[in-house]
């Protein structure tokens, strides 16, 4: 595709039924109510000259580039920010007009350096595009501008590793500065001095970009007209030629790009305007953190050992694979079918999981496959199942828009889905109530223009008991939504769980204590939940890593049902998906009891029609989940692994034990980009490929099938799926495709929610929301709206139940762990880009008393201690947290952040409670065993055998 | 006891727990059908044969539950 330049109409879309009629130029337009004269005469074809307007922004009305005559009004008014009347007459091109702009672009040159020949935006700049609009030939004024001409001006601000600010380009349009405020949120930049000496500023006169506040999303970048804020790519390489269409590998928001490219090469990625999930908009992973894919450390040939000490042999793909099958059949004969599995991923493409998972039922003859969303959010997909009948969120994204009340429990999107928290945030700040329910002072609970009516926070493990809590207050203050629940829910269910919840044990005075919040305040929340319209609930790893996960996922449909918050925009249970492809992973068939579509193995029909596509009889037994993998493996009777994109020796919680079961293995296969932590303990390993080579689809949070499109060849050769596919065949299962839209081809064939999806589709449409079938052709961007897919909807009855993880006097303080904006999961891809400079290691948030004290001070390198295990990591002092409790995060592997987490879990799912462990901090001045171990093991378990000579 | 009849122990009796709100058939069906559902046919056998042989620290429902599991088998 050549370069895919996206219309600018200049002020955003109003969206009202209301319509008005204008002329312009002649031409007849019908448009929404609201809209301005720019952009119906830009919809019309005919723009109107402009600098300050974008329609990623509202009308500012600054440049005067953009004026027009209207008939019957006096003057020139600017188009940007005049909204059509009906019968409205307007001209955009008239002799006095010319002769205005060209005026105002007169001023604009005098003060700009003319370098346009080596201007780093030569070929994609709107200064210079308006000029020759305007017909610019002579500016009278010279061109020596004493602010912003090059001579005059400061240095390039070139802090951020991304891109370059340079105030000499600068035109002052404030596009940058409207952009962190009303797209990001961030308010991180002004313009300082008045008139002529007016500048763009990052914060304080002293701050560089770097120094600042600002989170580096790049809307500001995006919204230059000039070269001023730049790509640091774009100043290297030039202006890119071509573009493709693809999506964010990140977080579960799943963000639409434009990889823009010079040949194979990225120059940029810029997000898509039409994206449904980001409608334009990024953050700094999926905007600029995306060179991992061509680091040195990628490996990109296959290679394989005999035993974990040895060196790795790089080989072919038919040797390894080979060697690999031989292994696993081998496993098989001698100790049986069942012995072996595989895990999936999270961060591949639904085809590539789907051909693993088939892999594993078909080629190995079992059902020992699972994914890594069973340590994330498997409770949210047995939760909603079991309330609603489906495991998925209940909206879009654009839905927020129409929320009045936001509940934030367990998350922080302005980290982990900064995307959405930006949407988020401009609902907010336009009036929507925010009740934030976390033990930490997340940014949300105050930042620049928003503020949490409610801060619920509350002790790590009291979830259950805050949303009982709440529940109380609703049901015996007379909330409940009488009429939704009688006509949408099932009667006996809800009579028995209003009971419950009524009982005096679970009023906000007879929980408080357990909960750690004033009562009142507990009752306030509710109401204002209960009473506020729309309430929509938002929800991340803070609710699902528990012991009573899945029990919490309940206890929030539980109180959307009871208000009546389901099944229209503005409301609902929306989980924040960790990762891009977390829905995916799971539609997928990626658990051990179910097979794509959420259908149980043992259900005769369903396994009936996946043999007769297949060939082959499936297990109708579950298979074994990731934590019985390795309890299966420590006795002997689980001995073989496929490992696709996932670091488990990293990720998942008590590493002493996960490290342990993964040396008792006789052959773990490894498909990833880099030798990770697990790598350490496999015999093969299988090159992957980067989201910017794979060909697929992503699903994100909200349910949304996105196409990922190849931008450049596989570094390795072959394709994911192409691989597992000849591993299968090894193994003796006859499996094969031409190409991935093959693979989502079989999907829909076999998978009812999936059944109207297909890659012409979704390139024709852009992407769809499943279920697509027959019942919603279109694809449902709203669940549940006149039924609940299980026909009523269920109440559960949501005992809270105190984890077995308890403090003492030997263990006072809970850890709880989380992420960052800068790094993402492990580490694995933004460990290796410029991410890293906002956060080179992981540290140990404490409270200052807490800190005090152990006589800790910032800085200082201290010891955490929990009953399984230790690891030191240096301190930061932080009034974030509450005392009693400490926050780490697990983006660096020497950190060791899962030594510590313990192996209980969630009763349902068997998720880990990574989110409460009873530890001690103590200062420390050296690294713990652990940590020496593990510099041990990586000197001896990644050498790789020298090349042999030519 | 070994580590992992102990584990299998604690996931049932996190299960019961959960069920036990519910009245006793109920809550027997329900920790019965969970375990039916989710875990491997080794899984349960080894915790049916330590809830005949011995059953201490098992839960009353996983008890129950166990013993229709068998039934059915």
């Amino acid at each position: 595709m050549a370069l895919l330049e996206e219309p600018d109409f200049g002020t955003p879309k109003r969206e009202t039924e209301k319509t008005v009629t204008v002329q312009i130029n002649g031409q007849t337009i019908t448009v929404p109510e609201g809209t301005s004269v720019m952009r119906a005469a830009s919809e019309l074809g005919q723009d109107i000259p402009k600098l300050c307007a974008t329609d990623m922004l509202n009308a500012w009305g600054s440049c005067r580039m953009c004026l027009v005559e209207i008939e019957g009004v006096r003057g020139t008014p600017a188009s940007c920010t005049t909204p059509v009347r009906e019968g409205m007459n307007v001209r955009t091109q008239t002799p006095r007009l010319e002769k205005i702009r060209r005026g105002v672009m007169e001023l604009y040159i005098s003060d700009h350096p003319l370098d346009c020949l080596t201007c780093a935006a030569n070929g994609d700049c709107e200064l210079q595009d308006t000029a020759g609009e305007v017909g610019l030939r002579d500016v009278r004024y010279g061109f020596q501008g004493e602010k912003h001409f090059a001579e005059a001006a400061e240095p390039k601000d070139e802090s951020n590793p991304y891109f370059h600010f340079d105030s000499s380009k600068c035109i002052v349009c404030s596009r940058c500065v409207r952009a962190c405020e009303e797209v990001q949120g961030t308010f991180a930049l002004t313009i300082q001095g008045r008139g002529f000496d007016s500048k763009v500023s990052a914060g304080a006169a002293t701050d560089d970009f770097f120094g600042s506040e600002c989170v580096s999303c790049g809307a500001c970048v995006q919204a230059c007209p000039t070269a001023t804020l730049m790509e640091k790519s774009v100043y290297d390489h030039g202006v890119p030629n071509r573009s493709v269409l693809t999506t964010c590998a990140y977080c579960g928001v799943g963000c639409s790009f434009k990889a823009e490219m010079q040949g194979d090469q990225v120059v940029r990625m810029v997000p898509y305007k039409d994206g449904g999930a980001n409608e334009g908009h990024s953050c700094v992973k999926g905007r600029f953190a995306w060179g991992y894919a061509t680091h040195k450390d990628r490996i990109t040939t296959p290679m394989i050992r005999d035993k974990i000490t040895d060196p790795w042999r790089k080989v072919s793909w038919d040797e390894a694979i080979a060697f690999a099958a031989d292994r696993f059949k081998s496993i098989q004969q001698k100790y049986g079918k069942g012995s072996i599995g595989g895990i999936t991923s999270s961060r591949c493409t639904n085809e590539e999981v789907f051909v693993v998972q088939k892999m594993i039922r078909a080629a190995f003859g079992n059902n020992n496959v699972d994914t890594c969303a069973r340590v994330c959010h498997s409770p949210t997909g047995y939760g909603l199942k079991t309330t609603f009948g489906t495991s998925a969120g209940t909206q879009n994204f654009k839905s927020v828009e129409k929320a009045d009340v936001i509940l934030v429990i367990g998350a922080n999107p302005t980290d982990g889905h900064p995307v959405f928290a930006s949407r988020m945030k401009k609902r907010l700040r336009a009036g929507a109530k925010l009740i934030v329910a976390d033990p930490r002072k997340i940014d949300l609970v105050r930042s620049p223009h928003v503020a949490a009516n409610h801060h619920l926070q509350l002790r790590p493990g009291t979830n259950v008991a805050l949303m009982n809590a709440l529940a109380h207050v609703v049901v015996t203050e007379g909330l409940v939504d009488e009429e939704f629940v009688a006509e949408r829910c099932e009667e006996a269910d809800f009579t028995r769980w209003r009971a419950f919840v009524a009982e005096a044990r679970n009023a906000p005075e007879a929980l408080s204590e357990k909960i750690g919040v004033d009562p009142e305040t507990i009752r306030e929340a509710a109401r204002l939940y209960a009473t506020g319209k729309n309430a929509a609930i938002y929800y991340g790893l803070g609710v699902t890593e528990h012991s009573q996960g899945s029990t919490m996922v309940m206890a929030m449909a539980n109180l959307a049902m009871a208000t009546g918050n389901i099944g229209r925009e503005g409301v609902g249970v929306n989980p924040l998906r960790g990762q891009n492809n977390v829905q995916g992973s799971c539609d997928m068939g990626s658990f051990p009891h179910e097979l794509p579509g959420y259908r149980h193995v043992a259900d005769t029909l369903v396994r009936g029609t996946f043999e007769a596509d297949w060939g082959v009889p499936l297990s109708a037994e579950p298979g074994l989940r990731i934590p019985n993998m390795f309890a299966a493996a420590l006795d002997g009777s689980f001995r073989g692994l496929f490992v696709q994109g996932e670091d488990i020796a990293q990720s998942d919680p008590n590493t002493h034990h996960v490290t342990a079961a993964l040396e008792s293995m006789d052959c773990i296969v490894v498909q990833d980009l880099f030798l990770n932590e697990t790598a350490a303990f496999a015999q093969v390993f299988l090159p992957g490929t980067s989201f910017l080579e794979k060909d697929g689809t992503f699903t994100n949070a909200e349910r949304r099938i996105n196409r990922v499109r190849p931008v450049m060849k596989e570094q390795s050769g072959l394709s994911e799926w192409e691989v597992v596919a000849r591993l299968a065949r090894a193994m003796g299962y006859d499996m094969h495709y031409n190409a991935a839209s093959e693979i989502m081809d079989e999907i829909a064939r076999l998978t009812p929610t999936f059944s109207g999806v297909n890659f012409a589709r979704l390139d024709r449409e852009g992407s769809l929301q499943w279920p697509v079938n027959d019942k919603a052709p279109n694809g449902t961007p709203t669940m549940h709206v006149s039924g609940f897919v299980r026909g009523k909807g269920r109440f559960m009855i949501t005992e809270y139940v105190p984890t077995e993880e308890r403090t003492n006097r030997s263990f006072p303080l809970i850890l709880t762990t989380g992420r960052i904006l800068s790094q993402y999961n492990v580490g694995a891809q933004t460990r290796r880009t410029e991410n890293s400079r906002w956060h080179e290691t992981d540290v140990l948030e404490i409270h200052p008393f807490d800190a005090e004290e152990r006589g800790i001070a910032d800085g200082d390198r201290v010891s955490i201690q929990s009953r399984k295990g230790a690891v030191s990591l240096p301190a930061q002092i932080s009034e974030r947290m509450p005392q009693g409790v400490v926050y780490t995060t697990f983006h660096h592997p020497v950190s060791g952040a899962n030594v510590i987490t313990t192996e209980f879990s969630d009763w349902a799912t068997n998720c880990p409670e990574y989110k409460v462990t009873a530890v001690q901090i103590v200062r420390s001045n050296q690294p713990s065993d652990w940590q020496v171990a593990h510099e041990e093991i990586r000197r001896t378990n990644y050498r790789t055998e020298p090349e042999p000579a030519e | 006891m070994s580590d992992d009849i102990k584990e299998l122990i604690r996931m049932a009796n996190q299960i019961a727990t959960f069920f036990q709100s519910y009245p006793e058939e109920e809550a027997v069906t329900g920790t019965a059908e969970h375990i039916r559902d989710f875990w491997t046919s080794a899984m349960r056998a080894r915790l049916g044969r330590y809830a005949s042989d011995n059953g201490n620290g098992v839960h009353p429902l996983v008890m129950q539950a166990m013993g229709r599991l068998q039934q059915a088998a």
